[in-house]
């Protein structure tokens, strides 16, 4: 449908300008949740070691070193998230760790493991389960990948 | 951003945070325990180690001299019901609740852990754990969980009427 009184050029520019709006806000939002839960995870990576180990995907080396590193990789996307030249880097990479969260809460529910998700460290409310960490990454997944999708239907 | 840039930026966006993670293993104050966590994953449930583990409701209210309960559900699933004197003991929070345990445990009676039915895997996760924890071979998963349980107080409820 086109906006009345602009020709279809004008029209899709606004869709665009309104996608990329959109698009910039899911991205700040989707930073600042990486940041946080970055941030709250570096003051004790033995603590999230732990829980790492404790959905019994991979060995405790394994573990121990992805709780070291993870972190600062969740800090490192939320700033490239924010920073122009690296947005596009930063998304494709927050949709892939995403996704591996994604899969490992899955493979949780499916043994029945009843463990803490861990996704913002120990201080972590307990009550938070495996489905509703799911549900939060789902959401966060959208975020990214919806408004990229809402620009490119304006091309 | 073009396909070598973005390559770029990805590459970028991966290796810097090796600096601080590198820092952070040679000299953060809690920095992993390497020992603790090749122990903790030494008690992850196999087949192999689960011989002997299983224990049927009937069974195991007939133990002597007793049973200890311990809930390995969720703590908002114990806090909407659980057996009658069982403590909440969970991987997710296993410090408070082993405490309790230790407290409650007088050392003769044989413990049984339950999770939600038949198809879940944390009772035995945790009776392992105690069994190695406690130095004992008298801990137990219960075979159908607290689903059995319920079927069991419903039954013996039905009849009552």
């Amino acid at each position: 449908m086109t906006t009345p009184g602009l020709g279809d050029g004008a029209d899709t520019a606004a869709r665009r300008f309104h996608g990329a709006r959109w698009a910039m806000w899911a991205h700040l939002a989707v930073a600042l949740v990486f940041l946080a839960a970055g941030a709250l995870k570096v003051g004790d990576p033995g603590a999230f070691a732990k829980e790492i180990a404790n959905y019994r995907l991979v060995s405790p080396f394994v573990a121990g070193l992805a709780a070291l590193y993870l972190p600062w990789l969740e800090i490192s996307l939320g700033l490239g998230l924010v920073w122009p030249r690296l947005r596009a880097a930063a998304r494709l990479l927050g949709l892939l760790l995403l996704g591996v969260f994604c899969a490992a809460l899955v493979s949780t529910l499916a043994r029945g493991l009843d463990i803490r998700c861990g996704c913002f460290g120990g201080g972590e409310e307990s009550g938070v389960t495996a489905g509703w960490a799911l549900l939060r990454n789902l959401v966060l997944l959208g975020l990214l990948a919806f408004p990229v999708r809402l620009g490119r239907a304006g091309r | 951003m073009s396909g070598p840039g973005l390559a770029r930026g990805a590459v970028w966006l991966l290796l810097l945070p090796l600096v601080p993670a590198l820092a952070a293993a040679l000299w953060h104050p809690r920095r992993p325990d390497w020992e603790a966590l090749r122990q903790a994953a030494a008690l992850a449930p196999t087949a192999a180690h689960s011989g002997g583990l299983r224990i049927e409701l009937a069974q195991a209210r007939s133990v002597h001299p007793g049973v200890l309960w311990v809930d390995a559900r969720p703590t908002r699933d114990f806090a909407a019901g659980h057996i009658p004197g069982a403590i909440s003991l969970h991987e997710g929070a296993w410090d408070e609740g082993f405490l309790r345990l230790v407290e409650a445990w007088d050392g003769a009676a044989s413990i049984v852990v339950y999770c939600g039915g038949a198809d879940c895997r944390a009772s035995e996760a945790v009776a392992l754990r105690l069994r190695r924890e406690l130095d004992t071979e008298r801990v137990y998963a219960l075979a159908g969980g607290w689903e059995a349980w319920q079927a069991v107080q419903g039954a013996a409820e039905g009849a009552a009427r």
